[in-house]
């Protein structure tokens, strides 16, 4: 669950109304218009041809695959998929958008409504909202300026002109950053599962604009609004949102007028300002773009591809919660890892206690994941074995603390656990009668804790029960030695 | 419904299209936006109510390709055609603001107006 942030409306008459607007660009192998490869990283200019840098004469083709993926974008949030869409060009002039237009869509976008259920820890618990989404829409991203040092002059890189863009759009739902915080991580979680686009925040394959007003709490009137730009990372979303809804509340309190705004967040001094820039450059003059042919999307062809749909994040995590019992902090880490959930499916299909393989899944694979900056399927066990290795350690062959040697051991080859634990001597001793021994031995040898026991004093148990696992060089069940000292003991 | 052309609404239109005009243009080119629009406004005499709206000039849907990936221009011919560029980038008057990040939908920025001539 996403560590809770403090809401800075809490404890003033205040409430704030904030809305997002989402750019998730789409992983296909090509651009949204042409041929051109959507990577990035690659060698400035490279990727690029006379459509995407909008030579005259040149003319745009839709990539079937960007629009199947809007559309089941749509579908995984249950928005209405229109049956009839169309493109249409918004009109600006900057030196990343080479045509002096970029291809979007105005009135008639792909998906209509739909909602995204998110759910995050605060102080009262785990919280489950729905936020609903006005539209998503497909659009082409710009080209990336760079600010030369020491020279009145900027460069222009078009690789990522073209690349397809999805804009999803929320109603203005949220009231809190963690809340706002929270729609985020669920909507690139939703990308994950269905694997159209990467999400990534550093390359910038997931951003964020965010819109932020602020009322008397209790009022259902919408309010004069600002716009933050270009948020990178979901921290920035969340410090960004904590600031300018403190700001307002300042300008309100003090019975002033927001006035409505484009602001850029600096993370550095973790405060708003002003984007420098007319009212006049908000007019698009929107048109149908004529070099492209609407479309229409087929009965069959939504159904098809409704029924593609993986199972998605929300229903996983009930499932995970429900039908497997999973602890409700289990099962949010197993989803909001795709590969780490696979994983663990898969070592269920070999053990299915499923909450003994969420520990180890979710601790031990993820530390060595985590730590190796891999995935969980990268480690060097499979989910089989490492089902086998939990299996070991319920049926008490291994302890707990030894399977991690064990695990350690299994990485990187295929060996079964049974052949590890043995090799590394590691056997757990549960039989009765060898630690019963070893009991009644550390007894006589320690008269005062002994005491201290028949006095009440638990901790020294404690000391007893290690006592024999260190005799015992950790080997012995530690839930046998602790339930024979107390027997031997008579406790 | 009319358009009443006026200065400032060419001059809005050029600072949009990024065009410096002069006095002497501002005259002219209003004259033309007059002329256009009542060209064009000889359509309103038509009578559309049972006229669907045509969204395309062609009867077709759906033309699309498959997402296949074909080879770009190598980056000496990229930047063949630029007013200027250092071998690597395109070069553009310095852009204040927004910058790289602005990304669609970003308000024009340059760091004077009119600076196109300078490229």
């Amino acid at each position: 669950m996403t560590k809770s942030k403090s809401d800075p409306t809490d404890g003033t008459p205040f409430e704030a109304v904030i809305g997002l607007e989402a750019h998730v660009q789409l992983k296909t192998r090509s651009k949204m218009f042409c041929g051109c490869e959507n990577r990035f990283g690659a060698e400035p200019n490279t990727l690029v041809c006379p459509v995407c840098l909008g030579h005259p004469g040149s003319l745009p083709v839709v990539n079937r695959q960007a629009m199947e993926w809007a559309a089941r974008v749509g579908l995984a949030c249950g928005c209405e998929i229109a049956r009839f869409t169309k493109f249409d060009r918004k009109n600006y002039y900057y030196p990343d958008l080479p045509k002096g237009y970029q291809i979007s869509q105005y009135d008639l976008p792909i998906c209509n409504g739909g909602e995204v259920e998110v759910h995050f820890a605060n102080d009262s618990g785990v919280v489950r909202r729905k936020i609903g989404l006005v539209r998503i829409h497909l659009e082409e991203d710009a080209g990336k300026n760079i600010h030369a040092e020491a020279r009145p002059e900027s460069w222009v890189d078009l690789n990522r002109a073209g690349v397809p863009l999805l804009e999803i759009v929320s109603k203005p739902d949220m009231h809190t950053p963690e809340e706002a915080g929270a729609y985020l991580r669920m909507l690139r979680l939703i990308m994950l599962y269905l694997g159209v686009s990467d999400c990534n925040m550093e390359e910038g394959t997931l951003r964020c604009d965010v819109n932020i007003s602020v009322r008397p709490r209790g009022s259902t009137h919408l309010e004069t609004r600002t716009e933050i730009k270009n948020l990178n990372s979901f921290t920035h979303v969340e410090n960004a949102l904590q600031h300018e809804i403190t700001r307002q509340m300042k300008i309100k309190a003090r019975g002033e007028k927001i006035v409505q705004q484009t602001l850029l967040f600096d993370p550095e001094k973790g405060e708003t300002r002003v984007m420098r820039g007319k009212e006049e450059a908000h007019d698009y003059r929107y048109f149908p773009e004529p070099d492209l042919a609407p479309w229409i999307f087929s009965e069959e062809w939504i159904e098809s591809l409704r029924k593609s749909l993986p199972e998605m994040p929300a229903v996983r995590l009930q499932r995970f919660q429900g039908a497997l019992g999973l602890s409700p902090y289990h099962a949010d880490v197993l989803v909001r890892d795709v590969v780490m959930a696979e994983f663990f499916e898969e070592a269920l299909e070999t053990y299915d206690k499923a909450q003994s393989v969420a520990n180890w899944v979710t601790n031990v694979v993820r530390e060595e994941s985590n730590a190796r900056g891999i995935s969980a399927k990268e480690i060097g066990i499979s989910p089989a074995r490492l089902a086998g290795l939990v299996r070991a350690i319920d049926e008490g062959k291994v302890s707990n603390q030894k399977a991690r040697d064990v695990f350690k051991a299994m990485l990187g080859n295929t060996r079964a656990v049974a052949e590890v634990i043995g090799e590394l001597g590691l056997e757990q001793i549960s039989d009765d009668s060898f630690i019963r021994n070893a009991v009644k031995e550390v007894i006589g040898k320690h008269p005062g804790p002994v005491e201290d026991v028949k006095k009440g004093k638990e901790n020294s148990i404690n000391f007893l029960v290690g006592q024999v696992m260190r005799q015992s060089k950790g080997k012995a069940n530690p839930g046998i030695v602790l339930k024979l000292v107390k027997e031997e003991l008579g406790v | 419904m009319a358009i009443e052309v006026t200065d400032d609404l060419v001059c809005h239109i050029a600072r949009l299209s990024r065009i410096a005009i002069s006095q002497d243009d501002l005259k002219e080119l209003v004259s033309h936006f007059e002329r256009i629009l009542a060209f064009v406004g000889e359509l309103q005499s038509l009578d559309t109510r049972d006229v669907e709206p045509s969204m395309f000039s062609v009867e077709s849907t759906n033309v699309d390709r498959e997402d296949i990936v074909c080879a770009s221009l190598g980056r000496t011919e990229s930047l063949a055609n630029a007013p200027e560029s250092n071998g690597t980038f395109f070069v553009v008057p310095r852009i204040v603001g927004g910058g790289s990040e602005a990304g669609p939908g970003a308000p024009v920025q340059m760091e004077e107006d009119g600076a196109e001539g300078a490229a």
